[in-house]
């Protein structure tokens, strides 16, 4: 399989010549995807200063001073780059925004929680985003917190898996790709990762109630 | 994409599938699933509801967006009164639209800024201003804005809409065209988006190439300021919150009144009917012949296409100048920002937009960077003027007459951060023959290094391209031999020095023993060694020496003769003095231990001298004692004693001797002061007050402050007293730097005074309580003290009349420098002073290294002020740090240059390590980690080499241990994304390596009480961390041992717990 996934030698030709429509045209191909890991990992703290929308324009910029760099060497294919840079400003954000919290936050737990963390944070977040309800938000706290434990208690790349597959939309050949395991690894441990997951959710009670699942 | 099902688990498989349609709206049920895949029936009806919950909780998220208004992952459509009808083009600025505008029913170009450019009101205010001005411009060659809009948060800019191609979009077609690269591709081969633009893009490449645009050029009057008014207003049914601001009505014009009726009728056939722009090459106006392919690049670059840059240079030059004529800079003048019509008029946009949306923190646009390419030197110092514009024009001209950027891409930033050092791109004509000499030769003139050698003002320029045009000699003048002949000697300052070396056999020694040091240092890398290059060299001083001391010794008998011979020993002793031991004007940097519990210990900064450098001195020393205690009653050679009592004073102090070194320098003032009535001569007032600075240093580096403060004032009284009489410039000079001197971070701080302000007062074993008022000092620095900048402001103020009365004495701009380097340094969150304090410390240290390129101080000095602390409030983009990496590496390679010539000097290896710990700390934070390893790993190599040549000196071994525990936090951090273990025994095994040297340290019944403590509390802190790491690799054993290890020196050195709610450092109320 060719690196640059789907980039032509014409248009890496171009790409090279520092053309910005044909970056712009490519990047906007993607934008969705990215938009969504933006959004889902972007943390709390930040909501009403920062969006999915600037994180996403200063990734671009970020894609366009070091796409040059990508297309001498691609490492991985133009996606999960782009993805990877997504990611970097996402941090970059974050650390400018919250600075020293997010070393400190880290510290003051037992187990350094690093990154994958925040994956679960955000996977709590979005499980129980949707629970509204005057009843449902009486249980929300409780469940918040069990949720947490449970999802702190996940094998770290098991949570990673889920948020690339549902969250972020990656294929299963992009998530093997950026997490550098095989595919059959992958898919397994996607399996194996909605399963765990589904024991979780089903102890949390009233769960798959609210969340009218297809019969 | 599709991978065989084999590869895959089936469950997976199915699941990825039915996700798809999930995705794609469909409904598909899980019972399908499971009536079609019987055999995996179980998992299906186990998973699929959990995955189909996944995908309605990511859409029920995301439809509900954030505190601010967000399109989602949608595009953008419509802003108000504006439907977007396509993008343009895209750039660190925003993202331009075609749009129509409903109301008027017209079509505009929208710029639309990024969200975070614009965050506050400030920001707000100025971006609005910097429209109205640009609004107020009406030029037939620039684009005229028609207002300025928000609308969701967004805020953006209405142009009127140019047809016309960006010149950044021209030139690899004219590349193509003159034969000098691969082709451009073309529609036929275009896979994105294949377009009439491209095709409108080359019939313009075409015209200009063969010179079919003749466009008048219009003067700066040309312009007709009409009167009706277009408001443009954000439709309110759209949103409630449009606040919509224009310029006043009567200067919102009419656009098409002033344009050029050609281009009216033009644009207005295109709006009518967008398809005659199918096949652009049957416009008549843009005709293009038929051409041989077969031509040679110099015969297919004709007068023509020579014609058309100095066409185009000449509206853009006119447009300039108009636009400054009415006060407005552009500040961003590059290819992208010229627009071509297909009448070959240019059109110059965004004027001042680029000031429009600067920031402070927020300056991480890419535009900045692709800006920085066509950037005035003056102009990255935040100097820019109306020549700076001048200059960004002159490169795009550069460009088009060569094909190529004046300076090469990859190299931009760090050619920028040297430019002033940098070389001048290459003639154009070496590049391609054809370019005609007058043209440039006009070019030339405006890309000038120094503002002043360019035209004064754009209307001359653009006057200079219509003389080309009209085949009249040109104004501007090439340089002549005698000034290329004086360039060159500027640069080659040591010819001069020669001339010197005449004077007696004496000096002839001297000189060759320190010049053969150079030589040597050259060649050591091949053919010697350091240690005996600095053997011979030492052999050399000591043959001057003994001659110096022969004459001395001859003295009764040869008095006059002798003096004659001793004034040169002196001068030529002076010369290694100063090469082995340079007077530092620069702060010693703050060496602290910090504390996890944010205590500051003070370490002292000596300077580390090698052996053999020490060696000399000692040599030097017995010179300067002899001389020293010489009796004699003659008032001059009373001065000389004084002076080598100084000078005594000054070695001593450069080995470490500081309690000989406060005798001789007290001594010297002594006979300084009983010189009769020195009120007379205000020389020796000087040398007095310099000598109370001297010792003022002495104690500030053992951070004895109450005393060295005393020092520092008395030498200010001096000075001010005798300022205030005499206008000597060496007593202002003086002055100033003990002004400086005052203003150190450390200085005039002490609001309660330290118990024990000598070194090796505190209680053995116990922190020094006082040391927390260290902290709070740390904190008031930040904060910035107000009279010490005071202090600092009346340096700088003497030093620039000083520099202004008195120029190029390299004394006086070495200080100046210094002083803005440290004004710099406390222009905390003002981007604006830091920068342009900066700018004017490299500028002149650049010219000083110019001037004197063997003078490792001053190189050593622009070295300093390249790693200049950038200003950070935490709010850095990868711009900036890139920035910041980039000024770093080329104060490495300074500092790597000066090591190979002087490998005796541990203070450059010192600083070369330093700068590798940052710069190991900058890629970290841009997620460069094998570029961050890597030079935390060169830092901690030369640190290591330097610890181990400098047993003695403690500080290079405590900052040894601070970048171990830089490096393995920074493993650790990396373990945090990739979650190898590996990363994390290699952290602990860099703190197991700390602990080896560490522990000895606290051990050793020799050291300093203090320090001891001080380290100690490292190394419970290293053992703590250890016992961490150990837990997080799941050696439970290591980690209980570690703890246990970090609890006992606790105990024995009386450390308190660490208490988390004070955060990791510096935190407490």
């Amino acid at each position: 399989m060719t690196t640059t996934d789907g980039l032509s030698d014409e248009l890496v030709a171009r790409l090279m010549d520092g053309n910005e429509q044909v970056l712009a045209d490519l990047f906007s191909r993607h934008r969705n995807r990215l938009w969504r890991m933006a959004n889902f990992r972007i943390d709390r703290r930040l909501a009403g200063r920062v969006d999915a929308d600037d994180i996403l324009q200063e990734a671009y910029l970020a894609a366009s001073q070091r796409i040059r760099h990508y297309l001498e060497n691609p490492s991985q294919s133009f996606f999960v780059w782009l993805r990877l840079i997504t990611r970097q400003t996402l941090v970059d954000v974050h650390r400018r925004h919250l600075g020293a919290k997010m070393r400190n936050a880290g510290r003051e737990t037992a187990n350094r929680p690093g990154y994958p963390q925040a994956t679960s944070i955000s996977l709590v977040a979005q499980l129980l985003g949707s629970m509204t309800s005057p009843s449902q938000a009486a249980v929300k706290a409780e469940m918040t917190r069990q949720l947490e434990v449970a999802i702190e208690g996940m094998d770290p790349i098991d949570r990673e898996v889920l948020a690339l597959r549902h969250f972020e939309e990656l294929t299963n050949s992009e998530v093997a790709e950026w997490l550098d395991i095989q595919q059959k690894a992958a898919s397994i441990r996607y399996v194996r990762a909605v399963a765990r997951l589904k024991g979780i959710l089903a102890r949390v009670p009233g769960f798959f109630d609210s969340q009218e699942p297809q019969p | 994409m599709n991978d065989p099902t084999l590869e895959r688990h089936p469950i997976e498989y199915l699941a990825s599938e039915f996700t798809d349609r999930l995705r794609a709206g469909e409904q598909p049920t899980v019972q399908e699933y499971v009536d079609d895949h019987p055999h995996v029936a179980n998992e299906i009806r186990d998973l699929f509801p959990t995955i189909a919950a996944m995908e309605k909780l990511k859409t029920h998220r995301e439809s509900k967006s954030g505190g601010r208004a967000s399109l989602g992952p949608a595009r953008l459509e419509q802003l108000g009164d504006f439907r977007m009808v396509r993008e343009i083009g895209r750039g660190g600025m925003g993202i331009v639209y075609e749009a129509e505008q409903l109301s008027l029913g017209r079509r505009v170009a929208v710029k639309v800024l990024p969200k975070q450019s614009l965050l506050d009101e400030k920001h707000l205010l100025r971006f609005r201003r910097e429209a109205k001005t640009a609004a107020r411009l009406h030029h037939t060659n620039i684009v005229p804005v028609l207002g300025v809009g928000e609308h969701d948060g967004y805020h953006f800019i209405v142009m009127q809409y140019i047809r016309g191609v960006g010149l950044d979009e021209i030139i690899p077609h004219l590349m193509e065209l003159g034969g000098n690269s691969q082709p451009v591709a073309t529609t036929d081969q275009n896979a994105v988006e294949p377009s009439r633009r491209e095709a409108q893009i080359g019939s313009v490449a075409r015209a200009i190439f063969h010179g079919e645009f003749s466009v008048p050029v219009a003067s700066a009057e040309s312009s007709i300021s009409g009167s009706a008014s277009a408001i443009i207003n954000g439709d309110p049914a759209q949103s409630g919150s449009i606040g919509f601001e224009v310029g006043p009505l009567s200067e919102l014009t009419q656009q098409s009144r002033h344009l050029p009726t050609r281009s009216f009728v033009k644009l207005e056939q295109s709006n009518a009917n967008p398809a005659d722009l199918e096949d652009a090459t049957d416009d008549p106006s843009v005709a293009v012949p038929d051409e041989s392919p077969q031509v040679t690049v110099a015969t297919r670059m004709n007068a023509n296409y020579w014609r058309s840059v100095a066409r185009i240079g000449a509206q853009v030059a006119s447009a300039l100048q108009y636009a400054h004529e009415h006060g407005t800079l552009h500040r961003d003048i590059k290819p992208a920002n010229l627009l071509i019509d297909q009448q070959g008029i240019v059109w110059v946009a965004d004027f001042g937009l680029a000031k429009a949306i600067e920031q402070d923190d927020v300056s991480r646009t890419g535009d900045v960077v692709g800006t920085l390419r066509y950037m005035a030197p003056e102009q990255l110092f935040g100097n820019a003027e109306c020549r700076s514009d001048m200059f960004s024009l002159g490169l795009t001209l550069y460009e088009l007459l060569t094909f190529r950027p004046a300076y090469d891409e990859a190299d931009r930033k760090k050619c920028l951060i040297q430019r002033s050092v940098a070389p001048q791109p290459p003639l154009p004509r070496r590049i391609v023959p054809g370019v005609p000499r007058d043209l440039e030769t006009i070019v030339l003139k405006a890309i000038a290094e120094e503002p002043e050698r360019r035209y004064a003002t754009s209307a001359e320029l653009a006057e200079d391209l219509e003389r080309f045009l009209a085949d009249r000699p040109v104004l501007a003048r090439r340089a002549t031999p005698m000034e290329h002949l004086w360039r060159w000697c500027r640069r080659n300052p040591a010819i001069a020095c020669l001339s010197s070396i005449t004077a007696s056999l004496l000096v002839l020694v001297a000189i060759v023993s320190t010049t053969s040091y150079y030589r040597l240092a050259e060649e050591h890398l091949r053919t010697k060694s350091a240690n005996d290059m600095a053997n011979d060299a030492l052999s050399r001083t000591k043959a001057a020496n003994e001659v110096a001391i022969d004459a001395l010794k001859g003295e009764t008998l040869h008095r006059r003769k002798a003096e004659a011979t001793s004034e040169l020993a002196w001068d030529a002793l002076d010369r290694i003095f100063a090469r082995f031991a340079p007077q530092s004007v620069v702060a010693p940097e703050p060496m602290t231990l910090e504390t996890e519990e944010g205590d500051e210990l003070a370490v002292e900064s000596p300077v580390v001298l090698s052996d053999q450098a020490a060696a000399l001195l000692e040599e030097l020393l017995k010179f300067y004692d002899l001389l020293a205690a010489q009796g004699d009653n003659d008032v001059a050679y009373q001065r000389r004693i004084a002076d080598a009592n100084r000078r005594v004073g000054a070695i001593q102090q450069r080995l470490g001797r500081n309690e000989q070194a406060e005798v001789a320098y007290r001594r010297a003032i002594e006979i300084f002061s009983g010189i009769s009535s020195p009120s007379d001569d205000p020389q020796i007032r000087v040398a007095i007050a310099a000598l109370h600075n001297e010792l003022g240093t002495i104690f500030a580096k053992a951070r004895r402050l109450p005393e060295a403060s005393n020092e520092y004032s008395t030498a200010r009284h001096l000075l001010e007293s005798l300022a205030a009489q005499t206008d000597e410039p060496a007593a202002r000079y003086e002055l100033a730097r003990t002004y400086y001197l005052q203003s150190w971070p450390f200085m005039g701080r002490r609001r309660r005074g330290r118990p024990g302000n000598s070194e090796g007062k505190g209680a053995p074993g116990r922190l020094d309580p006082s040391s927390r008022q260290d902290r709070d000092r740390g904190q008031m620095v930040r904060s910035g003290d107000p009279s010490r900048t005071d202090d600092l402001n009346k340096a700088i103020a003497l030093l620039e009349t000083l520099d202004e009365q008195h120029p190029n004495i390299p004394e006086y701009q070495q200080l100046l420098a210094m002083t803005y380097a440290e004004r710099a340094k406390r222009s905390f969150r003002d981007a604006d002073s830091y920068t342009q304090s900066i700018g004017s410390a490299v500028s002149i240290l650049t010219s000083l290294v110019e001037r004197f390129p063997a003078n490792p101080d001053f190189r050593f000095a622009l070295a300093t002020v390249y790693a200049t602390v950038t200003p950070d409030d935490g709010h850095r983009s990868e711009v900036d740090r890139r920035d910041e990496i980039a000024r770093l590496l080329s104060s490495q390679s300074i500092l790597r240059k000066l090591q190979r010539e002087h490998p005796n000097v541990p203070e450059y290896a010192a600083a070369d390590a330093r700068m590798s710990e940052r710069l190991g700390k900058l890629y970290s934070r841009i997620f460069e980690f094998d570029q961050a390893i890597a030079h935390l790993d060169a830092g901690l190599k030369k640190q290591e080499t330097l610890a181990r040549r400098h047993p003695s000196a403690n500080i290079y071994t405590i900052r040894l241990f601070f970048m171990r525990r830089t490096y393995a936090d920074e493993l650790r951090s990396q373990h945090d994304w990739t979650e190898e273990s590996l990363l994390l025994e290699k952290a602990r095994d860099q703190l197991a390596a700390n602990l080896a040297v560490s522990t000895e340290f606290i051990r050793n019944p020799d050291g300093d009480p203090r320090m001891k403590a001080g380290v100690a509390v490292g190394v419970v802190r290293d053992f703590e961390v250890i016992g961490e790491i150990c837990a997080e690799l799941g050696d439970e054993a290591g980690a209980v041992a570690a703890q246990e290890a970090a609890e006992e020196l606790r105990n024995e050195f009386n450390i308190p717990q660490f208490d988390p709610r004070m955060g990791s450092r510096g935190g407490g109320p």
